[in-house]
């Protein structure tokens, strides 16, 4: 898929093409890269091509991304959607994606978020959720 | 080629019925250069291990065809110090300095191809390390990849994605 070609015009200008090679990076591998990287990246590198799209929707990149309690918060945001769906069914990215947005607790007097994504509110935010529900 | 070298595994797995538990290794890259490795830097790599495992010992020459001359000593080194118990943060950093970015990627696929657990995470952190924060088409560019999105795909991606992008800067192409 022309791959081998484009590589070369990496800027460090090796002259590596004549090496045996292995091909285009496996999504399985391009998961495991996605793993250390934040969100915002994460899904901005899903824009790269079907291999990142689909390494981007692995449960295990994003299940480090997601409070502890994940599931206590997103059983009561289901709540409040009226929704069908169990916290069970749903994708660990679609959970991430979903606990972005705000979600009122206890008859709306409680509001929770994970977000906006920056790297240091949103840790603080994961801490913070996990106190605030504890 | 590969002939070349199944015919010589052949023969060897003739010639040595009994092999000692202390027979070197042949690894051969796909540039038929021949790497001779101690049995436990062949346990490090879980591909060559199982193979070795399958035919009893019999078999101490392995065909690698994938991974050329130039990137198995990076591997073999990576594995000596492993089993040395010398993996540090100081070799680690010491060890991926030497490499260019091309470099990083065809040892990472050799990891992957040999099933070597700790090279492939330690590549994983590295090669995230090189594309956070960069822009789409730096890191198209990093791997050699191309985008293979149809437009409709395209536009998809974007609507399912659209909470991810409040907050984040737009792209800075050519960003380094």
């Amino acid at each position: 898929m022309g791959a081998n070609f484009s590589s070369c015009v990496c800027d460090d200008g090796d002259s590596s093409s004549m090496r045996p090679r292995l091909g285009d990076i496996p999504e399985s591998c391009v998961a495991l890269v996605l793993m250390y990287l934040d969100p915002p990246d994460i899904c901005k590198l899903a824009r790269l091509n079907r291999a990142f799209r689909d390494a981007s929707f692995a449960d295990f990149v994003w299940e480090a991304k997601l409070p502890l309690n994940y599931k206590f918060i997103m059983g009561k945001a289901l709540e409040e959607d009226d929704t069908t769906s169990s916290v069970a069914e749903l994708g660990k990215r679609d959970i991430y994606a979903r606990l972005c947005k705000h979600n009122l607790f206890d008859n709306g007097t409680k509001v929770s978020y994970l977000g906006p994504l920056t790297r240091v509110e949103n840790i603080f935010i994961k801490k913070w959720i996990h106190t605030f529900v504890a | 080629m590969a002939e070349e070298v199944s015919s010589q595994m052949n023969s060897l797995s003739i010639s040595e019925t009994n092999p000692s538990s202390s027979a070197t290794i042949s690894l051969v890259s796909g540039d038929d250069i021949v790497f001779k490795v101690e049995p436990t830097i062949a346990k490090e790599m879980e591909t060559v291990q199982s193979f070795i495992d399958e035919t009893d010992g019999k078999i101490t020459t392995i065909p690698l065809p994938n991974i050329s001359s130039h990137d198995l000593p990076y591997v073999i080194e990576y594995c000596e110090k492993s089993i040395a118990g010398k993996i540090t943060k100081e070799f680690e950093a010491e060890f991926v300095k030497k490499l260019n970015n091309e470099e990083v990627k065809e040892l990472f696929l050799a990891a992957n191809y040999l099933n070597i657990k700790k090279l492939l995470d330690f590549l994983s952190q590295v090669i995230a390390d090189r594309i956070a924060n960069k822009s789409v088409e730096y890191v198209r560019r990093y791997f050699g990849i191309e985008n293979d999105f149809t437009p409709e795909e395209e536009a998809k991606l974007r609507e399912e994605l659209a909470w991810t992008f409040t907050g984040v800067d737009p792209d800075d192409e050519d960003e380094n």
